[in-house]
C-alpha cells in the first residue's frame, strides 16, 4: 500500500530451487583447495585440536597437513607396504596406523618417531583406532580377526576372529573404553565388549560394510554398506533404528559433523550426502569430481578434508563469524555510507513527546521505475537500452516494454527518436523475437514501432537495414515453426496409431433412460 | 432419505459495502462508525477491531453528529427517522419520525443537520433525476421546501456556516447555488461548461468557504459565497473527476481524491504546495475528517476505509470483503470461483485488483490479501482503456499446502497475458510464489483443479485451456511444478475438470463429451458421450461416499447423471444450472439454478432433498460448502455436515438458515469492553489474564466421551472397557445398552412427549434379550447398577431413547458384521 511495485524481471528467468539454511551453512566454507597425491586416498583424520592438522593416509606414506597453509606438516613413510588407516588420538599427539604389512604402527607426531610396533595380525589391517582410555588400540584385519592391544607392552588383550570375511571398519566407542565394533565384509557389523571378551552384538547389515562410527553419545551405532546406512541403537540391544538409502552407488566412508548433529556419508557416486541427526532426512550435497573414499571433518566442521580415488584430496576451512577468522571487510556504498553517518548524528528522540514521527524511508527504486513512475516512458526505455547495451539482460528490457504495453504508453515511448536509436531497438527485437517467451511482447512492439515509423523508415538507413534483418528473422522463425508442426504431425500420427486399439469410444444405448423432471414441490 | 421441507431463509454471511455512505468519527475521534448492512458499525481506530453494532429499523442513509451535544450520535434512515444514540455508552437514546408525506417517486436519500433546530433532508425526485431539499424545524416540526436544485449523486450538497448564517450549497450541472437558510436568500454561481459539470461539493462546517471539484480534475476553492462576487481559487492536480473532498477544522488544508487511486492533502496557506499518498490500489469514494483533524478516513471502492493520520500515514485500515471493482465502464467486474483453505478456515476469493483476498467467515472478518499480479493498479486514464492483470482462476489443495491462481489481462490489442502461478503456504501466513508459468495454454485457461493430496503427497494440478488441450502439472522434488503430461480429445475444447474423492480418477468435459482419465497412467478409460451432445458441459462432479459410482455432468439446460460401472446414463433433470456444488462430507449436491431456485437431490435417488426458489433474484457466481467442524444438530438436515454458502456476483457471501438457527450468534463476534483505551490499564489487563491462567481449562470432550464419562461403573462402561473381539454378538448388546440408559430414568419421567408411543419400554427389551447368558449377565448388570448413582436424562433425551428402544437393531449388527469384514481384510 502506498509503495511503487518495481518492475519484476523475474518472470523472465528460469526459477531456481531456494537456498535452504543448511546450503547457506555449507556454503560457507571457503573454496576447496586440492591437494594431489599418488593412488587412492584411503584415510583421512583431523586432529581434534587446534590448528587442526589432518592425516591423510596414502599409499605407503601417512601424511599431515596444515589445513591453513595446506602445506604438509609432517609425513611419516616408515613403511613399506602400502599404509592403511592413519588415524590421531584425542590429544593428536600421537597416530597409529596399519598396513599391508599387517603390522599397527605407532608414531608420535612431533617427532616423527617409530613407537611401538603391533604384530600378530596374520593379515593386511585397514583400521585402526585408540581406545577413550588411551592406553589401547583397536584394529581391525583382513585376517578376519579384531584386536585390542595394550600399547603399553606391545601385547594383544583380546582378540576377536567371530568374522568370516575380511574386517574393514571398525569403530570405538566414545563413551567406555571396552565396547568396540566391526564391520566386515561378511556383512556383519559386530560389538564386542573386552571386560566379557565376547560379541555383545551382531548386527545383519545387509551388505559387506565399509564404514562404522558411533553417534556423538555412543548411543546408535551407524553402518554403511553398499548404497544402504543403517542406523542400529546399541543400548537397546541392536535394534534396527532406520536405514536409509542417500546414496546410488557405494558408501565409503563416514563421518559425524557439525558436533554430531550431522551425518556425512561419502560415496562412489562423488556425493558427500549431509544426513540430519534429528530426523535422518537429506540435508545437503557436497558434489566432488570423483568416487569418494574417505572424509575428514573436525567435529565443529572447522576443517573438511574429502580424499578421493584418483589422489586428489579437497580441503576447505569454515570461515569464522565471530572474527576470529577471516571477516570479509564492510564496503558501504556511499548511500549507505550517508545513512550511517546521519543515523550516527541523530538525536535520541524525546521520550516525553506527545507523538513521535519517524522519519519515511524512501523507496529504493531503479532508474526505469523511477521514470516508470513519473510517466517518462521514453526516458524509461532509453535507459533500459542502455543498460541492456552494457549488461546484455534482454528481460528488463522485455519486461518494460510489457509495463507499457499495459499502460498504453509503448507508443509514447517509441515516438520521436532517431535512426539510430530506432536501429538498436530494431536490432534488439530481430535478435530476441525468436525466444518463445518474448515473442507475444516483442510482436506487439514490432507493431507499435512499424505503426509509428511506417512512413519515415525510408528516410532512416541504418532503421531499414535493421528492418529487413528483422524480417529475414522472422522469415526463418516461420519455416523452423513450420518444420517443427511437420514433425509433431508426423510423431501424432504414430502416437495414435499406437494408441487406437486401447481407445475404443463407449458409446451408450439411452433408449432405456427417460428424460425426468423432478417435481417442482414435495 | 430426509424430505423435511423446512423453511428456509438466506442470510447474509459477508459482503455489502462499507464505502456507500461517509463514514463518522466519534467526538472523542477515537472510533469510527460506518454503515454496513443493516445497522451501524462501531470500529476502534487504534486497533481497527469491531467495537459493537447500533441496530436500526432501516436503512440508514447519513451518519450525523450532533452540532450541540458532542455526545450524540445520529443516524438518518431511509424512512425519515432520525434515531439518535448516546457514543460513550452506545445506548440508543430515542427516535424522532420526520413527518415529510413524500410523494411515492420521491425518496430520503440524506440529511444536513445545521443546528439542533433546522434540518435539511435531501429528496431524490427520481422521475426529474434531480435532488430537492426540505428544511425542517425539529422543535417545531415546521418544514418549507427550499428554492433550490441539486444534481443526482452522493455528495451534491453540503451544509456549511458563515459567521452569522447557515446556508445550504447545491451544485447542478455548471451551476453552484448557495440558499441562506435564514433568509432563503439565493446566490447562483456559474462556471464555464468547458471545464465539464461538476462532481461534488463540500462546505466548511464553521467558516464561509466552498470546495467544488469538476469532471476535469480541478478543485475550486470559493470564499464569500453569500454574495454574487464570490472569490475562487483553482487547485489542478487530479486528472479525473474528484470524488470527495473535505477541509480541515480551520480551513488550513484540505484533501482531496478520485479514481487515480491517490489521496492529496493540499495547503490552503498559497504555497500550494501538496503532499500524497500514491498506488492506494483503489479508487477513493469519500472522505471524513475527525473531530480533533488528527485523522481522515478515506473509503475506497475495494470496501476499505484507510484512516490516514496527518502525516500522511495510513494509520488502520478497516476492510470488510474487499471487492473487485471495475472502473471501465460497461465491463462486469471479475468475480473469481470461492474456494476454501482449510488451514486459515477461510474463504479464498479474488478481492481488489489483482488480489485475492483470505475472508474468514467464522469470525466475519477479512484475514489478508495476496498480491497475486504483482503490478501496480493502472487507474483509467482520459481517453484511454486501461486494463489491468485480473486473477480469473482460483484454487486451493485440500491440505491448504499450495495455491493456485491464473491470472489474465485481454485488452483486445496486443497479446493475451496469462499466467498460472503456484503459491505455497509460509509459516509466516502469507502464500510465497513458487512456479510462474507465462502462457500455459497460449491463450485462456478454461478451469483447473487439484488432485485432492492423499497419504502419498502427490501434488498435481490440472488445467484446461481454449488450446484445446489439458494440462497436468506436477510439484518437483524443490517444490517446483513443471508439465507433467498433456492431454487432449480431437479438438474439442477442455472446460470442466475434477478430481475422483480418492483421485484414481479425473474427469474432463470437452464441449458436450465427458472424458474419465486414469489418473496413475494418465491414460482415458472411458469417453461419455449422448447423442444430444451439442450443449456444453459447464460443471462435473464425482459422487462422494455411497455416491461415488456416479460422475454428475451439468450444461445449460440439464443436468446428466452417469454411472461409472455401467457407463451408462442414470437420470437426466432438466434444470439451468447456474452453479453445482457438491458436499465433501456426504453424497449431497446443490445446484443453483438461473431461475434463482436451488435444489440439493442426491445422484442416487430420484426427488431431490430440497428445492425451493429462494435467492430472490440474487446471481448466484460461486458457491460450495463449508464442512462444520461438528455436527449442526439443529441444522436443516442437508446442512448437518456442511453449511452452503454461495457468492453473488457482487461479491456478496450468502448461507442458508432455518428458522430455529435465525436466532443462534451465527458467527460470534469478537466482544471488546465499552471502555476500551479508556479505563483498562495494561496493569489490569496483566492481572485479568493471570486470575484466568489460574483456572485450568477442561478440554471439552468429544461427545460420545462425554455420555460414556456420565455413565460411570455402568454397562455402558464395562461395554467401551471390554475388547471388541471379547463382546458378545451385537444382538445382545443393544437391548441391554438401551435398558441401562431408560430404566435409570424410569422413576424421572413424569411426562412422555407427543410422539412417544412406546409406553412400556422394559417388557419390549426383555423380550428382545431371549439369550439366556445376555439375560443373566444383564441381570448382574442391573444389580450393579441400582447401587451405583443414577444419572438424570432430560425428558426429551429419555423420549428418544424409548423410541429408539422399539427399533430394529439387526442393521447394526450387520453394520458391526461389514466393519469386521473390512478389518479382516486389512
Amino acid at each position: 500500500m502506498g509503495t511503487f511495485k518495481p518492475l519484476n524481471t523475474k518472470v523472465f528467468t528460469k526459477t531456481e530451487p531456494e537456498l535452504s539454511d543448511e546450503a547457506i551453512y555449507w556454503k560457507k566454507f571457503t573454496a576447496p583447495a586440492i591437494l594431489k597425491d599418488f593412488g587412492p586416498i584411503d584415510y583421512i583424520d583431523v586432529n581434534p585440536n587446534d590448528p587442526y592438522h589432518f592425516a591423510v593416509t596414502c599409499s605407503v606414506r601417512v601424511q599431515i597437513f596444515n589445513p591453513v597453509t595446506k602445506a604438509v606438516y609432517k609425513s611419516l613413510t616408515r613403511f613399506k607396504e602400502t599404509a592403511y588407516g592413519g588415524k590421531f588420538r584425542h590429544d593428536g599427539k600421537l597416530i597409529c596406523a596399519g598396513g599391508d604389512e599387517a603390522e599397527v604402527k605407532l608414531f608420535d607426531v612431533g617427532s616423527k618417531n617409530l613407537l611401538r610396533i603391533f604384530k600378530g595380525h596374520e593379515g593386511p589391517v585397514h583400521r585402526c583406532f585408540f581406545c577413550i582410555n588411551n592406553s589401547q588400540l583397536f584394529s581391525c584385519s583382513d585376517d578376519k580377526s579384531a584386536a585390542v592391544w595394550d600399547i603399553a607392552s606391545e601385547k594383544i588383550v583380546a582378540q576377536y576372529r567371530d568374522h568370516t570375511d575380511y574386517v574393514r571398519a571398525g569403530a570405538v566407542s566414545p563413551v567406555s573404553a571396552d565396547i568396540v565394533v566391526s564391520g566386515s565384509y561378511d556383512k556383519k557389523v559386530m560389538m564386542f565388549d573386552t571386560r566379557t571378551n565376547e560379541v555383545a552384538l551382531t548386527l545383519d547389515h545387509g551388505a559387506p560394510v565399509e564404514s562404522v562410527i558411533f553417534n556423538k553419545t555412543g548411543s546408535i551405532i551407524i553402518s554403511a554398506g553398499g548404497t544402504d546406512i543403517c542406523f542400529w541403537d546399541a543400548l537397546a540391544g541392536g535394534k534396527l533404528l532406520s536405514r536409509i538409502t542417500p546414496h546410488h552407488k557405494t558408501i565409503t566412508c563416514l563421518a559425524m559433523a557439525s558436533d554430531g548433529l550431522r551425518l556425512l556419508s561419502g560415496g562412489l557416486d562423488k556425493r558427500v550426502r549431509v544426513t540430519d541427526m534429528t530426523d535422518l532426512q537429506p540435508a545437503h550435497v557436497l558434489n566432488y569430481s570423483s568416487p569418494i573414499l574417505s572424509i575428514g571433518i573436525e567435529s565443529n566442521d572447522k576443517v573438511l578434508a574429502v580424499g578421493m580415488v584418483d589422489g586428489l584430496v579437497s580441503v576447505s576451512r569454515k570461515i569464522e563469524e565471530d572474527g576470529k577468522g577471516k571477516t570479509p571487510r564492510i564496503r558501504y556504498t556511499l548511500r549507505e555510507w550517508r545513512k550511517r553517518e546521519q543515523k550516527l548524528r541523530e538525536f535520541e528522540p524525546l521520550q516525553e513527546a506527545d507523538t513521535t514521527f519517524t522519519e519515511k524511508e524512501r523507496q529504493m527504486m531503479s532508474n526505469i521505475d523511477r521514470y516508470l513512475r513519473s510517466y517518462r516512458y521514453s526516458k524509461a526505455l532509453d535507459v533500459a537500452m542502455a543498460m541492456y547495451n552494457t549488461k546484455r539482460k534482454a528481460e528488463s528490457v522485455v519486461t518494460l516494454v510489457q509495463e507499457l504495453i499495459r499502460r498504453k504508453g509503448l507508443a509514447t515511448a517509441l515516438a520521436g527518436k532517431d535512426d539510430h536509436e530506432i536501429a538498436k531497438i530494431l536490432k534488439f527485437f530481430s535478435k530476441h523475437i525468436g525466444n518463445f517467451e518474448y515473442m507475444p511482447t516483442l510482436i506487439d512492439a514490432t507493431n507499435t514501432l512499424i505503426d509509428i515509423y511506417g512512413e519515415e523508415i525510408n528516410d532512416m538507413p541504418m532503421a531499414l537495414d535493421a528492418c529487413n534483418n528483422l524480417l529475414s528473422t522472422i522469415h526463418d522463425e516461420e519455416q523452423l515453426t513450420v518444420k517443427l508442426l511437420e514433425l509433431q504431425g508426423a510423431m501424432e500420427m504414430l502416437k495414435i496409431a499406437s494408441d487406437s486399439h486401447k481407445l475404443a469410444p463407449t458409446s451408450n444405448d439411452d433408449s432405456s433412460v427417460i428424460t425426468e423432471e423432478f417435481p417442482s414441490t414435495l | 432419505m430426509i424430505t423435511t421441507q423446512e423453511e428456509l431463509k438466506l442470510k447474509r454471511v459477508a459482503g455489502g459495502s462499507i464505502t456507500e455512505h461517509r463514514p463518522l468519527f466519534s467526538s472523542d475521534s477515537l472510533y469510527i462508525y460506518i454503515i454496513w448492512d443493516d445497522g451501524v458499525r462501531q470500529y476502534s481506530i487504534k486497533t481497527g477491531k469491531f467495537v459493537q453494532k447500533l441496530e436500526t429499523p432501516n436503512e440508514v442513509v447519513e451518519l450525523l453528529s450532533d452540532p450541540e451535544d458532542k455526545n450524540l450520535l445520529h443516524g438518518f434512515t431511509s424512512a425519515g427517522e432520525l434515531l439518535t444514540w448516546k457514543q460513550d455508552t452506545g445506548f440508543f437514546e430515542n427516535k424522532k419520525t420526520l413527518a415529510l408525506k413524500l410523494s411515492s417517486e420521491k425518496k430520503i436519500v440524506g440529511l444536513h443537520l445545521s443546528s439542533n433546530k433546522n434540518a435539511v433532508v435531501v429528496v431524490e425526485d427520481t422521475e426529474k433525476q434531480i435532488h430537492k431539499f426540505i428544511k425542517y424545524n425539529l422543535n417545531t416540526n415546521e418544514k418549507e421546501n427550499l428554492p433550490v436544485i441539486g444534481q443526482v449523486g452522493k455528495f451534491s450538497s453540503s451544509v456549511g456556516s458563515s459567521d452569522k448564517d447557515e446556508y445550504l450549497a447545491t451544485i447542478h450541472v455548471y451551476n453552484l447555488r448557495v440558499v441562506n437558510l435564514n433568509s432563503s436568500e439565493k446566490f447562483k454561481h456559474t462556471v464555464n461548461p468547458e471545464w465539464g459539470s461538476f462532481s461534488c461539493v463540500r462546505s466548511h462546517p464553521k467558516q464561509n468557504l466552498i470546495a467544488t471539484c469538476d469532471q476535469s480534475g480541478r478543485i475550486l476553492i470559493w470564499r464569500d459565497v453569500m454574495s454574487f462576487q464570490a472569490i475562487k481559487t483553482l487547485h489542478h492536480w487530479h486528472k479525473l473527476p474528484v470524488n470527495d473532498v473535505v477541509f480541515t477544522g480551520q480551513a488550513s488544508s484540505f484533501y482531496s481524491g478520485g479514481s487515480e487511486t491517490v489521496i492529496v492533502k493540499w495547503w490552503l496557506d498559497g504555497s500550494q504546495s501538496r503532499d500524497f499518498i500514491t498506488n492506494t490500489g483503489a479508487s477513493i469514494k469519500n472522505m471524513a475528517i475527525s473531530p480533533d483533524n488528527k485523522y481522515v478516513a478515506v473509503g475506497m471502492a475495494d470496501n476499505a476505509i484507510h484512516v490516514v493520520n496527518s502525516q500522511m500515514d495510513i494509520e488502520q485500515t478497516i476492510q470488510h470483503v474487499s471487492t473487485h471493482f471495475e472502473e471501465r465502464p460497461g465491463v462486469k467486474p471479475i468475480v473469481s470461483r470461492m474456494s476454501f483453505d482449510p488451514r486459515t478456515k477461510a474463504l479464498v476469493v479474488n478481492g481488489r485488483s489483482g488480489h485475492v483476498q483470505f475472508y474468514s467467515v467464522e469470525n466475519q472478518s477479512y484475514m489478508f490479501l495476496v498480491d497475486v499480479v504483482g503490478q501496480n493498479y493502472l487507474n483509467q486514464q482520459r481517453g484511454l482503456d486501461m486494463v489491468n492483470t485480473e486473477v480469473v482462476l482460483t484454487a486451493m489443495s485440500s491440505d491448504g499446502n499450495w495455491f493456485a491462481t491464473v491470472e489474465e489481462r485481454d485488452d483486445g490489442l496486443s497479446h493475451l497475458e496469462c499466467r498460472l502461478k503456484f503459491w505455497s503456504w509460509d509459516w509466516q501466513h502469507k502464500f510465497k510464489l513458487k512456479t510462474s508459468i507465462e502462457n500455459p495454454h497460449q491463450g485462456r485457461v478454461n478451469d483447473i483443479a487439484f488432485q485432492p493430496v492423499l497419504g502419498d503427497g502427490v501434488n498435481r494440478l490440472i488445467s484446461t485451456g481454449m488450446n484445446a488441450k489439458f494440462i497436468t502439472w506436477c510439484k518437483s522434488e524443490d517444490s517446483l511444478w513443471t508439465l507433467e503430461f498433456v492431454g487432449k480429445l480431437d479438438n474439442l475444447v477442455p472446460r470442466p475438470v475434477e478430481f475422483s474423492n480418492d483421485t484414481s480418477l479425473y474427469a474432463v468435459g470437452f464441449e458436450g463429451t465427458l472424458s474419465v482419465w486414469e489418473t496413475s497412467a494418465m491414460e482415458m478409460k472411458s469417453c461419455l458421450t449422448r447423442p444430444d451432445a451439442s450443449e456444453r458441459i459447464n460443471f462435473v462432479k464425482f459422487g462422494n461416499n455411497a455416491s461415488s459410482r456416479y460422475l454428475v455432468a451439468a450444461s445449460s439446460s440439464k443436468i446428466v447423471i452417469w454411472d461409472l460401472i455401467l457407463l451408462q446414463v442414470v437420470k437426466i433433470i432438466g434444470l439451468k444450472v447456474a452453479w453445482l456444488a457438491a458436499n465433501p462430507m456426504n453424497d449431497h449436491m446443490a445446484a443453483f439454478t438461473e431461475g434463482g431456485e436451488l435444489v440439493v437431490f442426491l445422484p442416487s435417488e430420484k426427488a431431490p432433498i430440497y428445492r425451493k426458489s429462494i435467492l430472490g433474484g440474487k446471481k448466484v457466481s460461486s458457491a460450495l460448502y463449508w464442512p462444520h467442524d461438528e455436527v449442526q444438530s439443529n441444522a436443516v438436515g442437508w446442512q448437518r455436515l456442511a453449511q452452503l454458502y454461495f457468492m453473488t456476483d457482487n461479491q456478496e457471501i450468502f448461507t442458508f438458515v432455518s428458522k430455529n438457527e435465525e436466532n443462534r450468534d451465527f458467527f460470534n463476534p469478537v466482544e471488546f469492553p465499552n471502555n476500551e483505551g479508556k479505563t483498562a490499564t495494561p496493569l489490569a489487563a496483566f492481572v485479568a489474564k493471570q486470575t484466568l491462567s489460574q483456572v485450568k481449562k477442561v478440554e471439552p470432550l468429544p461427545m460420545w466421551k462425554q455420555q460414556v464419562n456420565s455413565y460411570q461403573g455402568s454397562y455402558l462402561k464395562m461395554m467401551c472397557e471390554t475388547p471388541s473381539h471379547m463382546l458378545p454378538p451385537m444382538q445382545m448388546l443393544v437391548g441391554e445398552l438401551i435398558n441401562e440408559y431408560l430404566t435409570a430414568q424410569s422413576s424421572t419421567i413424569e411426562k412422555p412427549q407427543e410422539f412417544f408411543k412406546a409406553p412400556e419400554p422394559m417388557e419390549v427389551i426383555e423380550g428382545s434379550s431371549t439369550d439366556s447368558e445376555s439375560e443373566e449377565e444383564g441381570s448382574k448388570v442391573r444389580q450393579k447398577r441400582r447401587k451405583a448413582k443414577t444419572k438424570k436424562l432430560r425428558p426429551v433425551e429419555e423420549s428418544t431413547l424409548q423410541s429408539v428402544a422399539k427399533l430394529q437393531f439387526d442393521w447394526v449388527e450387520m453394520l458391526f458384521d461389514a466393519v469386521e469384514i473390512t478389518s479382516d481384510e486389512e
